[in-house]
């Protein structure tokens, strides 16, 4: 699943692929209209539904986060 | 009671040293109780709004603990909503309203009624209801702690804006007196009397005769460009000012609050600049206006419905730039309904949205360009911009209307500049910083206290100034300590304007 997610992420923003820092909405990988991309094409792929309260920036700090934020919402 | 002046500091001495001479798991009843005395001191009969506000979240609250239905948390965030118009935009609803609330014993009318900390404590409560709406937090069962989470003393003049699940795990655990607590929470204190005493108060006599009207007769034109600078960093001087002295209260009595400034005109765009000016209101606005309108149904709806013949990447900037515009249409009307304010909530987002549409551009140019984004010249004209842009957004919400602003804008070139030495000391032999209220020693005191500002701030962004000198001997220390304390005592600037209130008090 992973993978999936990562190649997602990379259609929409290349440098999320590169990134190895701690929170990609506090060092500006990924922007506000990033997220509602991020969000829509989860929600596409795995059928799930995000909600305001899943954007958080622990939720979206790395890879990993947005990954198990899905598993959590599958 | 102001946070700068002696009965404060009178007033924390006593509550800090019960405090601490209390159980840790009753302090925080010494905390509410305190909180209430210094409402009383400062708005005697409007402490009932803060009670009402909590009751108002408390019920609620514990309703969606168990129950969680739309409709009864628009009607919650409606009546919250409802006090804070109904009190702080009064005046809006004539004579009758704000004779009416004068009988029932609101002092100060008619004209203008705003309980100490209305629109702080107001949108603290919305947030409290939307977590336990959406489950992030659980409901408190404890009416009084509730109460203590909206009305607690340092953060009630103007901010930090709070969340509940910081500040209620923080009263809940009982705090143990500790030295390094007091003298790093006096010393960021220190910080915040000199940012608003020794320049913030200078500073404002250079904007007076903006903020206060003068006219355009009595100085040279460039008066007005140094004036508009002088504005903005009076705000910054004084709103940061204040949430150090804030912050300091917090660490004195063990409780970290949030920051809320960031060095914020170091920033390079006026996206960065939002993020690092009153960053608890961004936040704020980020994840209880934008993503609660990006992440709606409807907004969902639209995305799904419009990717199939736009994309999904112009679909999510359609939604992404309605969020914006609603987060602006809030930060104005939050701050007061004017054309003012709705003029610098437009200017803002016009330029947010631009920044939003044209990102992938900008990235592109970033990497193409990557030597020259990354030299300093190019940093620095693009840290000046963006300084100008914000400064420009700032100066409107000061005019009492928007064609005010623009005819002292227009005053810079109808008036031909003066020399620059006549700012010191005209033909006359009077200097036009007299003719602003400004003397030449206040001026020199004012450069000087920026410079110092300037150091303490580029040591501050590698390490915490408070640390080095926790490393010093105790002498020293204790010297630079007394002398500080002297140089904000002495150089302090009193009584010529309204020095013990703040800017962001009024909002």
């Amino acid at each position: 699943m992973k993978e999936k997610i990562l190649s997602l992420l990379m259609e929409i923003n290349e440098e999320i692929g590169e990134y190895e820092g701690e929170s990609m909405l506090e060092d500006e990988i990924i922007t506000s209209l990033e997220v509602i991309e991020i969000v829509s094409a989860l929600e596409d792929e795995f059928g799930i539904t995000i909600s305001a309260k899943n954007i958080s920036k622990a939720n979206f700090a790395t890879v990993d986060s947005i990954c198990e934020m899905v598993e959590s919402l599958q | 009671m102001s946070l700068v002046s002696v009965y404060f500091l009178i007033f924390l001495a006593v509550c800090v040293l019960v405090y601490y001479l209390l159980p840790g798991k009753v302090q925080w009843i010494w905390l509410l109780l305190s909180s209430l005395v210094f409402y009383v001191l400062c708005d005697f009969g409007l402490v009932i709004i803060p009670i009402l506000d909590a009751l108002i979240a408390w019920i609620f609250g514990n309703v969606f603990g168990t129950k969680k239905k739309k409709g009864l948390m628009v009607l919650a965030i409606f009546l919250l909503v409802a006090v804070l118009i109904l009190l702080k935009y009064a005046g809006w609803f004539g004579t009758g309203w704000t004779d009416l609330l004068s009988l029932l014993g609101f002092g100060r009318l008619p004209g203008y009624l705003v309980p100490l900390g209305i629109s702080y404590f107001t949108i603290m409560a919305i947030a409290y209801l939307v977590d336990v709406y959406r489950g992030v937090v659980p409901a408190e069962t404890s009416y009084p702690k509730l109460l203590l989470f909206l009305s607690f003393f340092p953060i009630i003049t103007q901010g930090p804006i709070c969340r509940y699940k910081e500040l209620s795990e923080q009263f809940a655990t009982g705090h143990k007196f500790r030295y390094e607590n007091l003298t790093f929470g006096i010393q960021r204190m220190l910080w915040g009397f000199f940012k608003k005493l020794v320049i913030s108060e200078r500073l404002a006599v250079l904007s007076m005769h903006i903020t206060e009207g003068w006219g355009t007769s009595s100085y040279s034109g460039i008066w007005v460009i140094v004036s508009i600078f002088a504005l903005s960093f009076r705000l910054y001087m004084d709103f940061s000012g204040c949430i150090d002295i804030v912050i300091g209260v917090g660490e004195i009595l063990g409780i970290r609050l949030p920051e809320n400034f960031n060095h914020s005109y170091l920033s390079r765009t006026i996206p960065e600049f939002w993020r690092r000016w009153h960053i608890t209101l961004g936040t704020w606005l980020k994840d209880y206006v934008m993503y609660s309108i990006t992440m709606s149904k409807p907004a969902k709806e639209f995305t799904k419905r419009a990717k199939k013949g736009i994309g999904r990447k112009a679909a999510a900037t359609i939604v992404t730039c309605v969020g914006i515009l609603f987060v602006w249409l809030v930060y104005a009307l939050w701050h007061d309904i004017s054309a003012v304010f709705l003029l610098s909530g437009a200017f803002f987002a016009v330029i947010i949205i631009l920044s939003t549409v044209f990102d992938p551009l900008i990235r592109k140019f970033r990497k193409r360009f990557s030597k020259l984004v990354e030299s300093i010249p190019y940093k620095i004209f693009m840290t000046l911009r963006t300084m100008l842009l914000s400064m420009m957004g700032a100066y409107f919400v000061f005019m009492p209307t928007v064609r005010d602003g623009a005819a002292y804008l227009f005053h810079i070139g109808k008036v031909p500049a003066g020399k620059i030495t006549e700012m010191v000391v005209n033909s006359d032999g009077v200097s036009e910083l007299q003719i602003l209220g400004l003397d030449l020693p206040d001026f020199l005191v004012l450069v000087l206290a920026f410079i110092l500002w300037i150091v303490v701030s580029r040591l501050h962004a590698k390490k915490d100034p408070r640390e080095r000198i926790a490393g010093w001997n105790i002498v020293i220390r204790w010297a630079v300590l007394v002398v500080f304390v002297l140089v904000v005592v002495l150089l302090g600037k009193y009584g010529g304007l309204d020095t013990g209130s703040f800017v962001y008090q009024a909002f």
